[in-house]
């Protein structure tokens, strides 16, 4: 029997990824979540057509598994109650992005707490949680006119911080040159600094927000590097409709069966 | 990896497998860079030197501290955290005084 191919995330690029490889292999569908859809979110029309599609095709769907570790054909994933080692053929792995870290962004200053990576504001904000009063946002990826929206809504003003852009349209005010970013705060943080041609400003807010340069979010062992064996990176950078990401998803897919035909 | 009371991170060990049995939280990755799971997140919210902030879970466990820096976890941590410390999403505490929400 050969093995599957396995897709490790179940958004819009691994969904269309999966549906195309069925044509060609057995396909299995993980995705730490126990619904599809990932950040796109799972009841959103496109990805239930997306889903249902992959299901026609004959994909597996393991859903509500984190895949850890990727050795020699095999995936060791781990969900509620069961951890296994699965064989696979190939890795596909698209796992989508995350913003820039303080590192990343060569952030320096305090570590209060308030300073939060826009992935985790934006699921936070979106429970209906109202947070912080003067929301300093860093950076205009993708996460940051949403995270943006839902602030307000709960009150917020929202300061843009946001080097080498035009001020965003999500924005109350905008620091748009700063060359370097200090963050002061005791147990919660009190202010950003920015220093724009040699001058700091200090601006002060009660909540920042990490939404910079998004960049290839990545988790498993053995499928970290771009050249790691047997694996296949899905991960498109620019912010893209679902529609788009499930073709790039798609595309990959055929590429990968164009030079693989007849070895499965 | 493994020290006097066992490998650092249980996932990491020689039989991930085994580990479902001993406690079903252990296939309930909370950290996937690091691969800390919620068994052992529990675990350091209820030890005797009990963490009270996600920073404290941060520096008990090692979730939180891989290359995406929580932004995948520290939801989920910070969840954990609220429910053993009967705080809330903002109320609950980010590191030693400070709260995530004002």
């Amino acid at each position: 029997m050969t093995a599957p191919c396995l897709v490790v995330g179940a958004g819009p690029t691994g969904l269309g990824c999966a549906a195309e490889l069925a044509a060609a292999r057995p396909v299995e569908l993980i995705d730490r979540i126990p619904v599809p859809g990932g950040e796109a979110g799972w009841a959103t029309p496109a990805i239930t057509a997306l889903a249902d599609d992959a299901r026609r095709r004959g994909v597996r769907f393991r859903l509500g598994n984190t895949a850890l570790r990727w050795e020699r054909g095999r995936l060791l994933i781990a969900g509620p109650g069961k951890i296994e080692w699965i064989p696979g053929e190939r890795l596909f792995y698209a796992g989508g992005l995350r913003p820039a870290t303080p590192a990343d962004l060569h952030i320096t200053g305090d570590r209060p707490a308030g300073v939060l990576p826009a992935t985790v504001a934006h699921h936070l904000l979106t429970a209906q949680n109202r947070l912080w009063r003067r929301l300093a946002v860093i950076g205009d990826g993708p996460w940051a006119g949403p995270v943006a929206a839902h602030a307000r809504v709960g009150g917020s003003t929202i300061i843009a911080i946001t080097p080498g852009c035009d001020p965003p349209e999500w924005a109350d005010e905008a620091i748009t040159q700063a060359t370097q970013i200090t963050i002061t705060g005791r147990d919660r943080v009190q202010a950003v600094r920015a220093c724009t041609k040699l001058q700091w400003t200090e601006t002060a807010c009660d909540g920042v927000v990490l939404a910079a340069s998004p960049r290839p979010n990545r988790n498993i062992t053995g499928a970290l590097a771009d050249d790691s064996p047997g694996v296949t990176f899905i991960q498109p950078l620019a912010a893209a409709s679902i529609i788009e990401r499930s073709e790039i998803g798609r595309s990959a897919a055929r590429s990968w069966i164009a030079a693989n035909k007849g070895t499965g | 990896m493994s020290g006097p009371f066992g490998p650092r991170r249980p996932l990491l060990g020689p039989d991930p497998a085994a580990l479902a049995a001993a406690d079903p939280l252990y296939g309930q990755v909370v950290c996937a860079c690091e691969h800390v799971t919620a068994a052992e997140i529990n675990a350091a919210l209820a030890g005797p030197v009990a963490a009270t902030s996600a920073d404290g879970v941060r520096k008990r466990t090692g979730a939180a501290y891989g290359r995406c820096q929580g932004s995948l976890c520290l939801a989920g941590i910070s969840f954990l955290t609220a429910m053993s410390t009967g705080t809330g999403p903002a109320s609950v505490r980010q590191t030693a005084r400070g709260t995530v929400g004002s």
